[in-house]
């Protein structure tokens, strides 16, 4: 029985460290041990007053040895921005900078996420301008990364006057618009003309938002997605344009496109409501536009 | 062997059969534990290269790409043992399991425990064993869908106060306990079809008649044989309930301790209940 139980534990032996072996320095581990810094960083954060310098700068160096282990991968980058966060959170905006410049390398979203730092250590010491500069090099050099997708809407809650906010939300249109063009039947696309109707909502284009949320149901009726933007069509056709066909035909385009949709006993009804308003020729104005929600980044 | 009048005295009786000279017994055991292991090896490593190539795009596709990165693959980890353990119970552990029913019967007549002989004069009852585990694990999965109906039905309540929210409460807390008690309930209900199937060399229908008729009159003696050392689960199933505070206090890889605890728990207690009833089963033919 011995011989038996040695044999086959040798042979799970030999099985771990086999695959172990092989796995060895991968993604997987690099991804593990970072998560147990990260653990120890959030204890960290939660007893930020009673944490000494000694402590932070040892879990600094925890993450540069990793960096240094696992150099050239995406999760050095990773820890290169979490040591610039670490920093960050110390007030340390130049040595934050110098960190997350370290992130800045192959991988387009690490980098646009380092970027995106660098401009909010500038805009905390009040150089405006330096941020703003970054903030438009994000836009030209990673438009479809998660940061540099959210830029110009967040350019757009930073304008003093009415002229900035104007132009702010033009040039946001005409970025989404060209994401929209360049990235056909895509989550980006999609993404894109949710942005492009907050836009045009900010900008009192009402057609044109009515336009793009029908475009939105058209193109991807899936999710909560479709309930959003059809209350948003009904009340911009009903308090802002009077027109009860725009929507009206909207949803029987749906309809016909769909014909076995779940929303389409819902929609059959608003034709029916929209058909009712018509014909009663009601004008009503008082309904207010939903807030367009804008990210920030704080 | 001597009278039986508890439990405890045929469950202290098998217990003594598990000695040195007949350690033969322990093999089925210690290869069902062995198999459980390197399957649990394999899913361990399954979100690693090279395991990740075959394993990504079905875990991607099911769960979601989230699950193939850590921690997530910890939590997702006792779900895909648990469907492999039943494809393991079914067609290896099963027939592994029963072997012993053999060696018992070999101890009892005085002839040497041997694994191989074991296995052998099991094999042809291999369909029916299947059959068995089969219809013992249909039940189960009968019974969490009942209960999983229950749980929705008393979601649906919303009082805060009184009676209902007392129930709504009692279901929800008492449902891992509710399933440990429904699967002494099935064992016992269905344990000497193995015995009869090895044994008696019975066919599977035959089995199962002969199996109630084993059962009438000592069913409460039989459940408490089951009870015992099902118990020994209990602190196992305390350790999953809480799996996500000690996950959180220790580390994610605790999933994997307590996995393998419950490999090594579940198997002797399989091993040892149906030890038990084959001793009982025998006592009872010899006294009939």
């Amino acid at each position: 029985m011995k011989k038996l139980i040695l044999v086959l534990a040798s042979i799970l032996l030999f099985i771990y460290i086999l695959l172990s072996f092989l796995s060895f320095r991968g993604d997987y581990c690099a991804e593990r041990e970072l998560w147990g810094i990260n653990r120890k960083l959030a204890f960290i954060v939660s007893h930020q007053e009673s944490t000494p310098d000694y402590t932070i700068n040892q879990l600094v160096n925890r993450y540069r040895v990793f960096a240094k282990k696992y150099n050239g991968s995406i999760y050095a980058k990773r820890a290169q921005l979490i040591i610039g966060g670490v920093y960050l959170l110390r007030k340390n905006l130049p040595q934050a900078r110098l960190e997350y410049r370290k992130a800045v390398g192959p991988d387009k979203e690490s980098s646009a996420q380092a970027e995106l730092a660098i401009a909010k250590t500038y805009e905390l010491e009040g150089h405006w301008d330096k941020a703003l500069a970054i903030y438009k090099s994000i836009i030209q050099n990673y438009p479809v990364t998660d940061s540099g997708f959210l830029v110009p809407m967040y350019l757009t809650s930073h304008s003093v006057t009415s002229g900035d906010r104007d132009q702010a939300f033009t040039d946001a249109l005409a970025f989404y618009q060209r994401i929209v063009v360049k990235n056909p039947n895509s989550r980006l696309e999609y993404n894109a003309l949710r942005m492009m109707a907050i836009c045009q909502l900010n900008q009192k284009d009402w057609s044109g938002t009515v336009k793009t949320m029908g475009k939105i149901i058209l193109k991807y009726p899936v999710g909560k997605g479709i309930q959003e933007e059809v209350n948003g069509i009904n009340l911009l056709c009903v308090t802002k344009l009077h027109d009860y066909d725009m929507g009206i035909n909207i949803y029987r385009k749906f309809i016909q496109k769909y014909p076995e949709h779940l929303a389409d006993g819902f929609l059959k009804k608003m034709i029916k409501d929209l058909q009712l308003l018509k014909n009663k020729r009601l004008i009503i104005q008082s309904a207010p536009v939903t807030t367009p929600i804008i990210p920030r980044y704080n | 062997m001597s009278k039986v009048k508890s439990p405890l005295t045929v469950l202290r009786l098998s217990f003594i059969l598990f000695k040195f000279e007949n350690q033969q017994i322990f093999y089925p055991f210690i290869i069902i534990v062995f198999i459980n292991l390197v399957i649990l090896e394999i899913l361990y490593f399954s979100p690693r290269y090279p395991l990740l190539v075959f394993f990504a795009p079905i875990i991607s596709r099911i769960w979601g790409q989230e699950y193939l990165h850590y921690p997530m693959d910890m939590m997702l980890l006792p779900k895909l043992f648990y469907y492999a353990q039943m494809v393991i119970y079914l067609f290896l552990s099963s027939i592994l399991s029963v072997l012993v029913v053999d060696m018992v019967a070999a101890i009892n007549n005085e002839n040497p425990v041997s694994f191989k002989a074991s296995l052998q004069k099991s094999l042809p009852g291999y369909i029916y064993i299947v059959l068995y585990s089969f219809l013992s694990l249909l039940l189960f999965q009968v019974f969490d869908k009942a209960y999983g109906l229950l749980l929705h039905r008393a979601f649906k309540i919303h009082s805060t106060a009184g009676t209902y929210f007392w129930i709504k409460k009692f279901l929800f807390y008492a449902a891992p306990y509710a399933q440990f008690i429904f699967g002494i309930f099935v064992t016992a209900l269905f344990i000497y079809v193995p015995v009869l199937i090895i044994l008696e060399k019975n066919k599977f229908l035959g089995a199962l008649i002969g199996n109630f008729k084993v059962l009438f009159g000592s069913f409460w003696l039989t459940v408490g044989l089951v009870l015992v050392p099902t118990l020994f689960y209990l602190p196992l199933l305390l350790m999953r309930e809480n799996i996500g505070s000690l996950a959180e206090m220790i580390s994610p890889q605790i999933q994997v301790l307590v996995i393998v605890l419950g490999i090594f728990v579940t198997t002797a207690i399989n091993i040892f209940i149906v030890t038990a009833a084959t001793s009982h089963y025998l006592y009872k033919k010899e006294n009939i």
